[in-house]
């Protein structure tokens, strides 16, 4: 009955928000685009060795300079962005098919079934998740399929957790009863009903999730169980210009480094404004 | 009076649009007076009540004048505003629940507001409580004070609200659709409570509701609100006879009356 | 043979086992004629909405018989078939019109697909014509067909939930307060509707309500429930002009009118429950 909005709050959050979110989608833009584009755009190979120019500063035929094997870092960054973005992708649509389908049939069966389930990602979760990582690349060998599923797994569970609830409470309202009421099957209605009421909250959880898989699957590749050389991913760019700390050539780490970290801050400022948005919206 | 609205305009500001949602509401209640603000959902009933407590911040834009209890809440500032809110005047609205909090015990509940905002000893607050518990038709009352509100009912949990709220010794109550979610034959007790209430301590009373039928049956005057203006404000004896705005006709017309026999 | 035969429901609800349970439905017997309408009040809490959950098939009894038209709706409906089949002889209208629509779907689109599930429109136009048809027969244009629910009104939604359960040309309706939460002039144009379509397509309704005055304008037949059981049932005039049974009379004492005094139905409230407590004594 007295369902008022404050508009003042409102109108104050969106003027502040703005230019982040501006800056931020203009540099995602960018970066999309260099995973497209990487292969064409740039000056040289990711791989093309130049002994002549190890460790080399900006300037000159490098805009950023070089590494240990002299390699153009701008290309590298460019090339490597492609795999740095498609790795977190792959890893959230498998993980997302997997926790929304436990996520969803636990809150629609319950009973037993839920009960099992809660257990199942409970272990998951009391496990730390780059020791279960790390543990399933011991057994299937390191590489970057296996660092992906690997992840995708020990992603699952938090995402099967959000689902039940946010399900469990889709589940109640009238319109599911209506549904059921008509004839409709529980295996329809979850797949026509439920989850697409699901995904705006959903999308919106898994944008600020992307920015954690994309760090995690950079601190993999790092470690050295993720990409391997002479792959330019960013992680094992930083792994790989660790070297040059030493003697104090600090780009070839910096240089990937602040890009991961820009990119992820930068999704997660996307992903509160697209969550906010679809949230309104439905 | 207790309740002075005089010309009470109010608009919300969102954006640079504002949205009137009241027109020049007048309404005045002394002490005694069980008055009505009747209308359908939107017209603005809730909305009134909030302004005369000053309730909305910047929002809203306020034009008019608000004697509460002689303070006038217009040009008073926050802290007198409080002051006012705290003592003078008590609110019962629709849902119980949501007045009270769900993990503390009820005594606490109710207790806590007199220790805290009135100053009152906790032994002295809790024999006050009790007392009102009893007064308004509880049950049991030294056991509710240890329950915790999910295990009571809403109509008992709306004699916790109404307990509560004459704790502080308002003078002036306002109902505002109170007994709209109770069973029937609860309503017909928590009305006779008030009114009991009303004669006793000499209370004012603006009872807002969607049933005509309800308002008819209890209140001195009754305030017909349609589109945040006052249409049509009707008057004891005659009540629904003397009506004559459409709109008032089509809400007394359209609220189905029980047809029964006589009752001796 | 009437179209709705109800012997005997019975229904405990057991907050954890070896508790002795709530008896929320208690040996309920009553039936239905085609094209009648009956009028479930009560109380909340006397278990009304039970029993028109039970019969929808949202709710399951723990013994007692119930038959629409032959079709036992006590048993699950197992399979696509039997849950259409089910459909077809029983559709509800919930209480809250906000909840019970999809709020995805735009109305005609919510309705088209009601026809189709049921097979009731052969091509795609076909559903279109029919969805536009229900439309209009709940006074509704076709303007409302491409809105969302949150575009409407709460009358407007409340039609648009009448128009789905006629989609699939139920025996019976079961209306579960289902214009206890419109306005007053709201609540009548839709009582009118109700009562015009009950007129001219011969539909039973089962409708359940708190609210005495309300029944008596839609309803033939009227059953008085209290703690679950039926304590008086009989033509609706009967039944609220010359209550024999206690209940009832408290019931119409209590709603408010003309000569109500409050004071008088704390009394009559008063001798009620210890009449009632005599009474489970013996």
């Amino acid at each position: 009955m007295t369902a008022l909005i404050l508009p003042r709050l409102q109108s104050k959050r969106r003027r502040s928000t703005a230019l982040g979110t501006w800056v931020s989608a203009a540099l995602l833009a960018l970066v999309a685009l260099a995973a497209l584009l990487g292969p064409v755009l740039t000056p040289y190979d990711a791989d093309e060795i130049d002994f002549a120019a190890i460790w080399a500063g900006p300037g000159g035929g490098h805009l950023l300079g070089t590494d240990q094997l002299g390699r153009d870092l701008f290309s590298r960054l460019l090339i490597g962005a492609g795999e740095t973005l498609i790795g977190p992708i792959l890893l959230l649509v498998l993980a997302t098919v997997l926790g929304v389908t436990i996520g969803v049939v636990a809150a629609w069966r319950g009973g037993w079934v839920d009960t099992l389930l809660a257990r199942i990602t409970d272990v998951m979760f009391a496990f730390p998740g780059l020791l279960f990582v790390v543990l399933v690349i011991a057994v299937f060998g390191k590489g970057p399929v296996t660092a992906i599923f690997a992840l995708a797994l020990a992603y699952a569970p938090v995402i099967a957790k959000y689902t039940r609830s946010l399900a469990l409470s889709e589940i109640a309202r009238p319109y599911v009863d209506a549904y059921r009421v008509q004839g409709m099957g529980g295996i329809s209605i979850c797949l026509r009903a439920i989850v697409p009421n699901l995904l705006p909250a959903l999308v919106g959880y898994l944008v600020v999730l992307f920015g954690e898989a994309l760090m995690s699957l950079a601190t993999l590749s790092f470690l050295g169980f993720g990409a391997q050389p002479p792959s330019s991913e960013w992680g094992l760019m930083v792994q790989e210009g660790q070297a040059g700390i030493i003697q104090g050539h600090f780009l070839p780490t910096l240089i990937p480094g602040a890009a991961i970290a820009l990119v992820v801050i930068a999704v997660n400022i996307i992903g509160v404004r697209v969550a906010d948005r679809l949230l309104a919206k439905g | 009076m207790l309740l002075e609205i005089e010309q009470l305009h109010l608009s919300f500001v969102a954006g640079d649009t504002p949205a009137h949602i009241l027109t020049g509401i007048d309404v005045d209640i002394a002490p005694g007076e069980l008055i009505g603000l009747v209308g359908e959902s939107g017209s603005g009933k809730s909305t009134t009540v909030r302004a005369a407590l000053r309730l909305y911040g910047d929002e809203a834009e306020i034009y008019g004048r608000i004697l509460l209890d002689g303070v006038d809440m217009v040009q008073a500032d926050a802290t007198e505003q409080r002051r006012v809110r705290a003592s003078s005047v008590a609110l019962v609205q629709q849902d119980p629940r949501a007045a009270l909090n769900p993990v503390r015990r009820i005594g606490d509940s109710l207790a806590e507001r007199l220790v805290k905002v009135h100053g009152m000893r906790r032994a002295e607050a809790d024999q006050r409580i009790l007392s009102l518990l009893t007064e308004v038709g509880l049950t049991h009352p030294e056991r509710r004070m240890r329950q915790y509100p999910h295990e009571l009912s809403g109509g008992m949990l709306q004699r916790v609200v109404i307990a509560g709220a004459l704790s502080t010794d308002p003078k002036l109550i306002l109902a505002d659709e109170a007994t709209s979610a109770l069973d029937v034959t609860t309503q017909a007790e928590i009305i006779a409570m008030f009114q009991r209430q009303i004669r006793e301590r000499g209370l004012g009373m603006l009872f807002i509701t969607h049933d005509l039928h309800l308002a008819g049956a209890i209140c001195d005057r009754i305030h017909v609100l349609q589109r945040g203006e006052i249409v049509e404000t009707l008057q004891r004896p005659g009540l629904f006879d003397a009506a004559s705005h459409p709109y008032t006709r089509t809400l007394i017309e359209s609220a189905p009356a029980l047809a029964r026999k006589g009752r001796s | 043979m009437s179209l709705v035969e109800v012997d005997a429901l019975h229904r405990v609800f057991r907050m954890a086992r070896r508790t002795e349970g709530v008896t929320a439905v208690n040996r309920v017997s009553f039936s239905i004629g085609a094209g009648e309408a009956v009028g479930l009040v009560g109380e909340s809490g006397s278990g009304k909405s039970t029993i028109a959950r039970i019969l929808v098939g949202l709710e399951r009894a723990d013994s007692g018989t119930a038959t629409i038209e032959g079709l036992d709706c006590l048993s699950p409906a197992r399979g696509r078939a039997a849950r259409l089949r089910r459909a077809r002889a029983v559709q509800m209208v919930f209480q809250d019109p906000n909840g019970s629509l999809d709020r995805r779907l735009p109305i005609g689109e919510m309705l088209q697909r009601t026809l189709r599930m049921h097979g009731r429109s052969a091509s795609a136009v076909a559903a279109r014509a029919e969805a536009l048809r229900l439309l209009d027969q709940v006074r509704l244009s076709e303007r409302h067909a491409a809105a969302k629910p949150h575009e409407l009104s709460g009358g407007q939604r409340q039609r648009a939930a009448i128009a789905r359960a006629l989609a699939v040309q139920p025996k019976l309706v079961v209306l579960d307060e289902a214009v206890s939460a419109l306005d007053v002039s709201v609540q009548a144009q839709v009582l009118d509707l109700l009562a015009e379509i009950q007129r001219d397509s011969g539909v039973s309704y089962l409708f359940v309500s708190h609210d005495l005055a309300v029944v008596q304008q839609l309803c033939q037949r009227t059953l008085v429930l209290f703690r679950g059981a039926i304590v008086e049932q009989g033509v609706t005039e009967q039944v609220l002009e010359d209550s024999q049974h206690p209940y009832t009379q408290l019931l119409i004492a209590s709603t408010p009118g003309a000569d109500w005094d409050p004071e008088r139905v704390v009394r009559d409230r008063m001798t009620f429950t210890q009449r009632m407590a005599v009474l489970s004594e013996e």
